[in-house]
């Protein structure tokens, strides 16, 4: 089917420009197709990942998540999908923020299976690099 | 044939009637042949002594030893008639009216012709037996005494010479007896003691006194122990005197153990840091010492006219004397209690004073040890350290504030400044590379957003900044009520749309406060409990307030969504922070009645339960007027 051909690419983000800028960089991405989904939150996210199984499609999704969100934070996400081993084995996880500060630094290390960390700003090559090297 | 009474006049009786010895003659059986007229009072006085009588049989006889009767057999008489056995010196008692009559018994046999008999002549020695008998009786009597004493008492010559000694415990000796008896006392002991005790003895037969000295043993086994010689001349003989040594050891000890306790207690009592007094069971001073005079300004001799309770404050006067009853009562062992003593120049000296009593053996309280320390330094160190912990615990709670304001600005920084930029970074390298008007043009919109955006929360954050350096604030008198009805008018629409109730309990009617801040205050909390509720719920809102310990309690309460404090109550009064999906809120205006509640000394706090409701309660620190 058409859909199963394009690479699933989520972006959970509370800042509304943030999404459409990804966006934008996402539609001038010519490599392969995507389908782009963007969320508010990260509960908003997890209800989608609830009703919509993403986990079968290839090559695996990838997930950018900013840590600084109302209701559930990024490393709160974490913990939720840390227990479901057959998402984080299925789909590739990076995490997108302004913050700097150490104690994020250090958080990073008690999710091995975190990709990266992207620090924002970050400008369309390195998001194309980024799609272009995960498998 | 019968030798004759009368035959024997002849030749005998001369010899028989002269004299003070009796004198009988007895046959070979024991009959009585002859006795003289001594005799006759010697043995029987009050009866005629039967010629034909046997002399064993006809008297009782008795022992000198334990002066009991003799019977027959057991005399010398019978012993020579039957045994044939001749004893001399005998001494024999016969009863008298008075007691007993001693009697020296001699025997010979006596043969003339054919008649055999003995001779018996008897001497009266009464008065020595008696003597003697006095004379073992005290003896005796001697014995028990030196048995009964622990001392040793010898009997020494005016030159010093050991005649004779007593002891109850032989093991007290110096020496043995063979060597010290009939030595001089000058070759036995020491120089240091020999001289003065023979000096001693000289003057003591010379005045007819007695004399004591004490001296400390050399000898080994009498080591280090104390002795007191008593020197009492004997007056009987006139060269003799009577040594007493007695062992002192224990004596010497405790005297010493006594003199150095009190030593040590006058040293205590007189040099201590404390003030320190002996009082009489009524209170009056005995005795105090100088630090005492320096705490009270009273001279020693003036406190012995002192009665405690005369420079006692009169408030601790009472609790004083109770304890002081309860200690001469025996009831306690002692008490410390702090009170102010008047000082000499009338102001209170704040002391703690600890008493005891000093009891005799039978338990009677003799007098009271009293110990003061002043505590009028602590007391009043005391004093400025609460109120200096008090400032410092407000400068403290006021710099805790600020840090946190400060990390909260750090933060604002961090997450509500930093996420425009580099959205607008981001955007300004999209308009640069991109060659799509059209998308170029999106950007630029985007930007334009982005720019109102940070403009908006810059503004927000002057707000606040504003009220961190709130000079120019008003205060008034602020009606709960009046407040209430202005807030309302502002959500008369939301409060019929949503069919909303408002109830009040005011009992505290008005405060002095920024009328801008609470209204500010007011408005944000009826905003929230008027907009985060359940769709099916009309809200209810209680608004109270009363009086706490240090102010008013407004305390705004709703039937609303509820949040979840586990988790967000850290961040519930923070910037741009929200709590409920779904609904549009900025997240400013908690953070904003928080900043203006504690910029005045005030606190908010929160109780809440998802789905029940939540009650916010802020704390005004009221300003004196």
């Amino acid at each position: 089917m058409k859909q199963e051909n394009k690479r699933k690419i989520i972006l959970i983000d509370d800042n509304a420009i943030l999404r459409t800028i990804f966006g934008y960089m996402l539609e001038e991405f010519s490599t392969y197709p995507i389908e782009f989904h963007a969320f508010k939150n990260a509960l908003d996210a997890l209800d989608f990942f609830d009703h919509h199984v993403i986990t079968e499609s290839t090559p695996a999704p990838i997930l950018f998540v900013d840590i600084n969100m109302p209701f559930m934070t990024g490393w709160e996400m974490m913990d939720a999908l840390e227990d479901k081993a057959d998402f984080i084995e299925r789909t590739r996880i990076f995490i997108i923020s302004s913050s700097s500060s150490r104690t994020d630094q250090e958080q990073l290390a008690n999710y091995p299976f975190i990709q990266g960390f992207i620090l924002k700003p970050f400008d369309k090559k390195r998001l194309y690099n980024i799609l272009n090297e995960t498998p | 044939m019968h030798l004759q009474r009368d035959s024997l006049a002849t030749s005998l009786s001369s010899t028989l009637n002269t004299g003070l010895e009796g004198l009988l003659l007895i046959a070979g059986d024991g009959t009585i042949l002859h006795r003289n007229e001594r005799a006759q009072q010697l043995l029987a006085p009050e009866n005629i002594l039967d010629d034909s009588s046997k002399l064993h049989e006809l008297i009782t006889f008795y022992s000198p030893d334990d002066l009991t009767a003799l019977k027959p057999e057991q005399t010398p008489f019978y012993i020579a008639v039957v045994e044939h056995q001749i004893r001399q010196e005998t001494i024999l008692g016969v009863a008298t009216g008075l007691g007993f009559r001693w009697l020296l018994v001699n025997m010979s046999p006596f043969a003339e012709g054919s008649t055999v008999g003995f001779l018996i002549s008897l001497v009266d020695i009464t008065k020595i037996v008696n003597q003697n008998r006095t004379l073992k009786d005290k003896q005796q009597q001697l014995q028990l005494l030196v048995a009964s004493l622990n001392d040793l008492v010898f009997e020494v010559t005016d030159a010093g010479v050991f005649k004779n000694y007593w002891t109850n415990d032989p093991s007290l000796l110096f020496y043995p007896p063979e060597e010290f008896l009939n030595k001089n006392l000058s070759d036995l002991f020491p120089e240091e003691l020999a001289n003065p005790a023979l000096k001693l003895i000289g003057r003591s037969l010379q005045l007819d006194q007695e004399f004591e000295m004490e001296f400390q043993s050399n000898f080994e086994n009498h080591q280090n122990k104390w002795y007191n010689l008593q020197i009492k001349p004997i007056h009987h003989s006139q060269n003799r005197v009577a040594l007493v040594v007695s062992d002192i050891t224990k004596q010497v000890e405790s005297t010493e153990k006594i003199r150095f306790n009190e030593h040590k207690f006058n040293q205590a009592f007189h040099f201590s840091g404390l003030g320190m007094a002996l009082t009489d069971l009524a209170g009056y001073c005995i005795e105090s010492n100088h630090t005492l005079t320096k705490i009270l300004g009273y001279s020693q001799d003036e406190i012995r006219k002192i009665k405690f309770t005369h420079i006692t404050h009169p408030d601790d006067l009472k609790q004083d004397i109770s304890l002081r009853h309860q200690l001469i009562q025996g009831e306690i062992e002692t008490f410390t209690l702090q009170k102010r003593y008047q000082h000499q120049h009338g102001h209170f000296v704040w002391c703690s004073v600890t008493v005891s009593a000093v009891f005799d053996k039978s338990s009677t309280p003799l007098f009271l040890i009293v110990q003061v320390l002043d505590i009028s330094e602590s007391k009043k160190n005391i004093e400025i350290l609460k109120r200096q912990k008090f400032e410092s615990d407000l400068v403290k709670m006021d710099l805790e504030t600020k840090v946190r304001q400060m990390e909260e600005f750090a933060n604002i920084l961090a997450h509500n400044l930093k996420g425009p930029l580099s959205n607008m970074q981001m955007l300004i390298d999209g308009i640069k590379d991109s060659n799509d008007e059209k998308i170029k043009a999106n950007f630029l919109e985007l930007l334009k957003t982005s720019n109102n955006q940070l403009t908006e929360t810059l503004h927000d954050l002057g707000e606040i900044l504003e009220l961190r350096s709130n000079q120019s604030l008003t205060y008034e008198q602020c009606n709960f009520s009046d407040v209430l009805k202005k807030i309302k008018q502002q959500f008369i629409d939301e409060i019929q749309r949503k069919n909303a109730t408002i109830s009040t309990e005011f009992n505290v009617k008005e405060i002095y406060y920024p009328k801008i801040y609470l209204e500010s205050i007011l408005s944000n909390l009826i905003s929230n409990a008027l907009r985060f509720t359940a769709s099916d719920k009309a809200p209810q809102i209680e608004i109270r307030t009363y009086k706490q310990e240090e102010g008013t309690l407004l305390a705004v309460k709703d039937n609303g969504l509820g949040i979840n404090l586990p988790k967000y109550k850290s961040e519930l009064f923070m910037f741009k922070k929200i709590f409920h999906r779904g609904f549009d809120s900025k997240g400013v205006g908690l953070f904003l009645i928080r900043y203006q509640i504690e910029s005045l000394g005030g606190k908010i706090d929160v109780q809440s339960e998802i789905n029940a409701g939540s009650t916010f309660s802020v704390k005004f620190l009221e300003s004196k007027r």
